[in-house]
């Protein structure tokens, strides 16, 4: 049985005595979302990268449908992780659907975390009543249909059959994607979990330092998800990033990580 | 001279039909290509596209110049573009698509643009 190291391809450097700071993927890709934030933080920093079961390099045998039907199932790994390596005090600096697996983590474990840190947060997809998550239930009901027909084709593992030249692996390999790839029958489910959880209670009772990072125009993740996240945890800070989309590691790590080392300092 | 043109049509002198084939203009095979084209900066915005990509969305270039694509697509396909595509052109300036769908798709960009 592989070890919980093995299990989510954990990947540990930079200083060892230095603060950890544990980097987590959100839905559709994986540790590798991370590569132009991570050389600044393993100058001072122990620099955890880990994949989700189900994801990256992650061991598929270990995702168990039941374990991952909730958040919880992922929050429980990280949980685990930070154990088996006997971390503490950890900056735990999830993406996405992480943001909200990173309070679960704290919330099953809050003697491992110091700070949390949510890169463009929604605690809930859908918009319900007065809350606004940025998608109707018919968005996400159409979103989870098209996935269920593959009629988006997220699987990405199936591009070498185009080249189908076993002499020239290269070709196949300028066809297929490095990064992120993703078990279409895993990302069914986890996109099931992500877009249909709602985690908004769960925000009020944090009580360690969190960062509240939202980029201008996320189509994911709208400006007023996450002054409502912000709002909702007790002296949250909310940095409002100038870059835009939905995953400012890529589109802007400069900004992204200055972003969070104020915070870290401040 | 009369024959029979490399389509099969008759009255036409088949080799200078054949040159003219073969001296097709690069701009008309980038504008009627039987694909979309599509040029964006980094953030999406359009700056350049096709006139087949017109036709499909029913738009003239003025209308798609300066809008974001992420904007043209259905939700499903923003959630897609927004957490597979755009990390992928980031990371590795291309993304592969499953050809397990007729409308199989590559995509390229220039981390440079």
């Amino acid at each position: 049985m592989a070890t919980v190291l093995e299990r989510n391809c954990v990947r540990v450097s930079g200083v060892t005595d230095g603060r950890p700071v544990v980097f987590v993927h959100g839905f559709g890709c994986d540790q590798a979302m991370w590569r132009f934030v991570t050389p600044d933080f393993e100058v001072d920093h122990r620099v955890v990268l880990l994949d989700l079961v189900g994801s990256g390099n992650s061991d598929l045998s270990a995702y168990d449908p039941d374990k991952y039907s909730s958040l919880r199932g992922y929050a429980s790994d990280i949980v685990e992780i930070c154990r088996e390596l006997g971390l503490a005090d950890v900056v735990l600096v999830g993406h996405s659907v992480s943001a909200m697996i990173g309070a679960l983590a704290w919330k099953e474990a809050p003697e491992l975390f110091g700070a949390l840190v949510m890169v463009g947060p929604n605690p809930r997809y859908i918009d319900d009543g007065d809350y606004v998550g940025g998608f109707s239930r018919t968005d996400i009901a159409g979103l989870l249909d098209a996935l269920d027909a593959n009629h988006l084709g997220w699987s990405t593992q199936m591009a070498p059959v185009i080249m189908g030249n076993p002499d020239h692996p290269e070709l196949a390999e300028e066809l297929t994607n490095s990064f992120c790839r993703t078990d279409p029958d895993i990302a069914r489910q986890f996109a099931r979990v992500t877009f249909l959880s709602d985690n908004r209670a769960d925000l009020p009772g944090i009580t360690i330092p969190v960062l509240v990072l939202q980029c201008s125009e996320d189509a994911i993740a709208p400006e007023v998800v996450g002054r409502y996240v912000h709002e909702c945890i007790p002296g949250s800070t909310f940095t409002l990033l100038v870059a835009t989309g939905h995953v400012p590691h890529l589109s802007a790590p400069e900004e992204t990580t200055a972003a969070i080392r104020a915070f870290l300092t401040g | 001279m009369s024959g029979t043109d490399p389509i099969g049509n008759p009255g036409q002198d088949p080799r200078a039909q054949l040159g003219r084939l073969l001296e097709e203009d690069p701009a008309d095979l980038y504008e009627n290509a039987p694909m979309g084209y599509l040029s964006t900066l980094p953030d999406g915005r359009i700056v350049k596209v096709n006139r087949t990509f017109c036709a499909w969305t029913g738009r003239r270039p003025g209308e798609l110049i300066g809008t974001r694509f992420q904007d043209l697509l259905s939700v499903g396909g923003r959630v897609f573009h927004e957490t597979h595509l755009a990390p992928l052109l980031r990371m590795q300036g291309r993304c592969a698509r499953s050809p397990s769908t007729s409308s199989a798709w590559t995509a390229r960009c220039c981390r440079a643009c």
